[in-house]
């Protein structure tokens, strides 16, 4: 075993994580190699250590809190079976787990009305262009002017070169 | 704590676990009771190394045990009751410490570490030597100090941090390697001292 592969299972080998093989090569490598030992007791020195904890009179009172705190879960009737829009809303505030039911709920809501927003704002604005629509029509229909002379809509070669040629032509 | 990580190791408390189990088919109430009793010690310095603060540690526990009793998968057979607590746990803790982050951010304070322990915190942490190795640990990133906090303060096996996690065993065993190598640098540059016969005094 080489430094390398050493370093990478020094930390597991001191956590006692490796099989009997694998941790009797490490131990090997590792008081034959000062720079591994180093590393090695360096590792050591800084590993956490779970202390004595918490006096007693602190434990007692946080069992205590505990303990009512489970007692008016228990007295709060269990959550009748969430409607669709809550189970949106409560999915979406999963994603925030520390504030589920009113981040989720606020969003739900958010949406609906977001949503009936949205619809009325679409209709308005069809109605717009349906009214634009028909304006537009009105006009086209009303644009020829019955002022405007006829003959004014011909082209110049259709001058009336023989009028009685076409009107005896047959 | 030192004798119920003895239990850990000896396989004791999964023993233990399906007694509740058992217990939880003919009285639900009481096996949340022992579910509660077994594990709110462990919960609670879980909650109090990562936050070191006692007041939210202690909500923290009570909201967790409020999540394990309204769970129903609580007592399925292949439901691991000690994963899912410290990952909820864990879950909990990370969005406090988040919200934190944000708060002085918004206030533009820089976050003082020691605001957040009690005065009490070298009689839970142990010496000196350990107050300066939690203190070194917040200079980590959540994910290294999350990773440490399970394995030396909940004294969970890698099996154990894989579950809760979610991740692949070699995924903790680099993870690991990888937080105590940046430990390693903080202490070195807070100019904790390392050598030989440090260690030698710390482990006598
Ligand atoms: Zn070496």
């Amino acid at each position: 075993m080489n430094c390398r592969e050493t370093q990478s299972l020094l930390v597991a080998w001191q956590d006692g994580e490796l099989s009997p093989g694998t941790s009797a090569r490490i131990s090997e490598h590792v008081s034959a190699c000062p720079s591994c030992r180093e590393i090695e007791m360096r590792l050591r020195a800084a590993t956490p250590m779970a202390g004595p904890g918490l006096p007693n009179d602190l434990r007692r009172l946080a069992w205590d809190r505990i303990d009512r705190a489970l007692e008016l879960a228990r007295a709060t009737p269990t959550p009748v079976p969430p409607s669709a829009l809550e189970r949106l809303g409560g999915h979406l505030g999963a994603v925030n787990e520390r504030v589920p039911l009113p981040f989720g709920a606020v969003v739900g809501y958010a949406m609906v009305l977001g949503l009936a927003l949205a619809w009325g704002a679409s209709n308005w604005w069809t109605a717009n262009l349906l009214r634009a629509e028909v304006e537009g029509r009105r006009i086209v229909v009303e644009a020829p002017a019955s002022d405007v002379p006829a003959a004014q809509f011909r082209p110049a070669s259709y001058a009336p070169t023989a009028p009685e040629n076409e009107s005896s032509a047959p | 704590m030192g004798t119920e990580s003895a239990a850990a190791l000896s396989g004791v408390f999964t023993d233990e676990d399906e007694d509740i189990k058992r217990l939880s088919r003919t009285n639900r109430r009481a096996a949340v009771d022992a579910v509660v009793r077994r594990y709110r010690d462990r919960i609670l310095h879980h909650a109090i190394y990562v936050l070191k603060d006692y007041q939210e540690a202690v909500d923290v526990t009570q909201e967790v045990f409020i999540k394990a009793m309204r769970e129903p998968r609580l007592f399925d057979g292949e439901f691991r009751v000690k994963a899912w607590l410290f990952r909820v746990t864990s879950n909990l803790c990370f969005n406090i410490v988040r919200d934190r982050r944000r708060r002085t951010n918004i206030l533009d304070a820089m976050p003082k570490v020691d605001r957040y322990m009690p005065d009490q915190i070298e009689n839970i942490v142990g010496d000196e030597r350990q107050v300066v190795i939690l203190g070194a640990m917040d200079k980590l990133t959540g994910e290294h100090k999350e990773i440490l906090s399970l394995r030396y303060y909940s004294d969970l096996s890698y099996n154990e941090i894989a579950d809760v996690l979610g991740i692949k065993l070699g995924t903790v065993m680099s993870r690991l390697s990888r937080a105590k190598g940046r430990l390693v640098e903080v202490l070195d540059e807070l100019g904790v001292v390392l050598d030989e016969d440090t260690v030698r005094k710390v482990l006598a």
